[in-house]
């Protein structure tokens, strides 16, 4: 029997929205602009909201941030790029990711950055393609599985791991640049 | 394990995705192999300086809200026309555009204290100025800028609205402007400014005049909240207060007097 309208949109409300996070945050770094972020992250849960018949239970935020994901491509692909992203902006909505300073062999006293260190690493991710930023995204800020992550992006494990290592060896690149002109 | 296989899973172990066994056999190469090692340390590096530039971003409090509405509006906007027909309140027509209208005896929402007011004392004109006021007063953030400097809240609102709602500052011992915040009423977004007054809060919602929502308030208390209604300027205002009703009236006279002054 379906659910009752009031019932799944109470559902909706424990299960989905408490991911908005997660799910602007992907938006914001696949936009690269507060502006179209917002759309998308409204459209998206509007979709959400729509499909949530569909929806099985189980991992309620990578089945939005699939959502996310697709609404924000059609959304990008649609307009125009932006000139110049507002990569600067927003900085007091930035948190501290989850499980920052409990991962393993993490030195606290190398986990202070500059301003202008964090400045070069934001950019940097921004300049990756979309492609490996997503998954960089993904598995560095929301802390999800290989498998997670082929399933929201749609493609084999194989590709998540090795688009990792691409943007990975990338940024790796920047902060050594950095290291050296500071 | 070879220094090829070994390469091929570094990334994959770095990110706990290997099974036991791989796990077992990357640890047993790499405690032998420099390369390796130095690959692995450079990878936590950047982890280590990703985590701590904090780069995911939060969600924006005023967004949050829009989504919140969003998601109670598509089951409750229906129920309001309805009311406002004359349908018996018990048996509200709910229409979803992905399903068939449904009878629902009861809307009471699981959702918390705040959906569950908004579901609960909708029903006449002011419903939602009333609803909103309540939430901001459940809510642990119940401003977005917290600043008694209309220098500050005034940009801070344009920034977010398609127009510069008027801010009067209020200084004085009875009346101060505390900040503002963007409310969501009726699928808009509107300004939202709030001041003391004595021990009370004042709600004054701004928006320009002639467009939606709809500026009805009711003339008796709603759930012991007041309300009132003036134009300024070409923006409607809407104040909500428990306060009583000369408070009220002459709060409304000194913040539109303010407001047409400046």
């Amino acid at each position: 029997m379906p659910l009752s309208p009031a019932s799944r949109n109470n559902r909706f409300v424990e299960e989905v929205l408490p991911h908005g996070t997660a799910a602007y945050n992907l938006a914001r770094w696949l936009s690269r602009n507060e502006a179209d972020a917002r759309d998308i992250v409204q459209e998206s849960f509007a979709r959400a909201l729509q499909y949530f018949e569909g929806y099985r239970g189980g991992d309620a935020r990578s089945w939005l941030l699939r959502i996310v994901r697709n609404t924000a491509s059609t959304w990008l692909s649609a307009r125009p790029p932006v000139a110049h992203a507002d990569l600067d902006g927003e900085t007091a909505l930035l948190e501290p990711a989850p499980g920052s300073g409990t991962r393993r062999d993490v030195d606290p006293l190398r986990a202070v950055i500059s301003q202008d260190e964090a400045r070069a690493l934001r950019q940097a991710i921004a300049q990756l393609p979309a492609e490996y930023r997503e998954v960089l995204v993904l598995r560095e800020f929301e802390d999800l599985s290989y498998r997670q992550i082929a399933t929201i992006v749609g493609c084999p494990i194989g590709t998540v791991m090795s688009r990792l290592a691409r943007a990975r060896d990338e940024l790796g690149a920047v902060m050594r640049a950095e290291a050296l002109s500071s | 394990m070879n220094h090829e296989e070994a390469q091929a899973l570094l990334e994959a172990y770095h990110d706990e995705q290997l099974d036991i066994a791989d796990t077992v056999r990357i640890e047993a190469h790499q405690a032998g192999c420099e390369s390796c090692r130095v690959w692995l340390s450079d990878r936590q590096t950047l982890r280590a300086r990703l985590q701590a530039a904090s780069l995911r971003y939060r969600i924006p409090a005023d967004l949050d809200a829009a989504i919140r509405a969003q998601t109670v509006s598509a089951q409750t906007v229906p129920a309001r026309a309805a009311t406002a027909q004359g349908a018996p309140p018990r048996h509200w027509m709910l229409e979803l555009d992905w399903s068939r209208a449904l009878a629902a005896s009861l809307l009471v929402g699981l959702a918390g204290l705040w959906a569950g007011h908004l579901l609960t004392v909708r029903g006449s004109a002011g419903d939602e100025w009333v609803g909103a006021y309540v939430r901001s007063n459940l809510s642990s953030r119940p401003l977005d800028v917290l600043s008694s400097d209309h220098h500050t809240v005034k940009p801070w609102l344009s920034a977010r609205l398609p127009y510069s709602p008027p801010v009067p500052e209020m200084a004085g011992p009875d009346d101060e402007l505390l900040g503002a915040r963007v409310d969501y009423i009726e699928r808009t977004a509107v300004a939202a400014l709030v001041y003391r007054h004595g021990k009370h809060q004042v709600d004054v919602f701004v928006w320009p005049a002639g467009q939606p929502p709809d500026s009805a308030t009711a003339a008796a208390p709603i759930a012991g909240f007041r309300m009132a209604s003036s134009r300024v300027q070409g923006f409607n205002a809407v104040f909500v207060s428990d306060v009583s009703a000369p408070e009220m009236a002459g709060f409304r006279e000194h913040w539109s007097a303010l407001a047409a002054a400046r």
